[in-house]
């Protein structure tokens, strides 16, 4: 199998991703309070800086485009109603915001699982069939369709870990549980999505 | 795990073997490769979505206007009075609003009127002390005036 042209090159010491790098300027407790009072050039920043990264992660949870769209919208307008509550040094803005849209996907994860798996649509590619790409929307879409197939904790701890690049204390911190019980969640995990993608080995191409 | 049994009647050697477990999970290179795939998937939002957030951001910030200003800064008063009577300045806070209210008590004692009969020039026009008796305006009485006349 052939790395993407596009793929992040940066990366741990072990091969996982690295977490996304922090966009200069202000930190971020002093853009929210600056918000809270009222500085248009603080919301303009916070939401170029938490915008992309709460979409990214509920995309990639979800799948689904408009849904993504209405976590990071939810999340954000949470973030706007707490601003001048906020409370500098409890926890981090952008694991506050992590933790919501979490909690945001979970509930639409759940109320999907609820009517079946079966029911949603792989999604379709509607690219040039350049073997490629072909190949590549199938691979993601196996990958999406296992992940689904996981119990919801898990699904979100290993996008949290392996395509997120959070750390697993972050990732304790978003989901409110210890580190163990995130290895533990990452362990098996990672064990169902090897169980399911297994049946689709033709698809990905293992075998070529 | 896999149905086939490594030492089985297949009799396959332990490349079959290996391979039958090869079917039934894949490698952790399989799995981070997938993962390489869905970190390069294009997650962005569009401008157009930004450009939502922003704006609703923005109008979240803006303060309201007339009415709606007097009753926002009331709101806020209020909640910031709560927090500080929660917290260590509650004595300070609580001073403060027995102060605000007794200085609110003597404006409204000062400026208030008095009812409308306990007027001197009301009094004197309606004949009564407030007592049922007369009141000494200095002249005689109306019947005896009439009377003279």
């Amino acid at each position: 199998m052939e790395m993407p042209p596009n793929a992040r090159p940066e990366s741990r010491a072990d091969g996982s991703p690295a977490a996304p790098a922090p966009i200069d300027g202000p930190d971020d407790d002093a853009l929210l309070r600056l918000y809270a009072r009222g500085d248009a050039a603080a919301a303009r920043m916070l939401c170029a800086r938490f915008t992309p990264m709460v979409h990214g992660l509920a995309f990639r949870l979800l799948n689904d485009r408009a849904e993504a769209e209405d976590v990071t919208q939810e999340a954000m307008l949470r973030l706007w109603k707490i601003a001048p509550r906020w409370r500098s040094g409890e926890a981090r803005v952008g694991t506050w915001l992590y933790r919501v849209a979490c909690n945001l996907c979970t509930d639409r994860l759940r109320r999907r699982r609820s009517v079946g798996l079966d029911e949603i649509a792989e999604p379709a590619d509607g690219r040039p069939a350049v073997e490629v790409a072909l190949q590549t929307a199938q691979r993601l879409a196996a990958l999406e369709h296992a992940l689904a197939g996981l119990p919801e904790r898990q699904h979100v701890a290993l996008v949290l870990r392996h395509v997120e690049g959070r750390s697993n204390p972050e990732i304790a911190e978003i989901l409110g549980i210890s580190v163990e019980a995130v290895e533990s969640l990452l362990s098996r995990g990672k064990r169902g999505l090897k169980q399911r993608l297994a049946g689709r080995r033709d698809e990905l191409g293992v075998l070529e | 795990m896999t149905s086939k049994d490594p030492y089985g009647a297949t009799g396959s050697g332990r490349a079959n073997d290996a391979a039958g477990r090869k079917d039934d999970h894949l490698d952790d290179d399989a799995i981070d490769v997938l993962f390489a795939l869905a970190r390069a998937r294009d997650v962005a939002p569009t401008d157009d979505f930004l450009a939502a957030v922003r704006h609703r951001a923005l109008m979240m910030q803006a303060p309201p206007r007339g009415r709606a200003r007097r009753g926002f800064l009331a709101f806020r008063g209020a909640r910031l009075w709560l927090s500080a009577i929660a917290g260590p300045h509650r004595a300070w806070a609580g001073a403060g609003v027995l102060a605000a209210c007794l200085v609110a008590g003597l404006a409204l004692g000062f400026l208030a009127p008095p009812p409308v009969g306990d007027l001197p020039v009301f009094r004197a026009a309606l004949g009564s002390n407030g007592n049922g008796g007369t009141v000494e305006t200095g002249l005689p009485p109306l019947d005896d005036l009439m009377a003279e006349g």
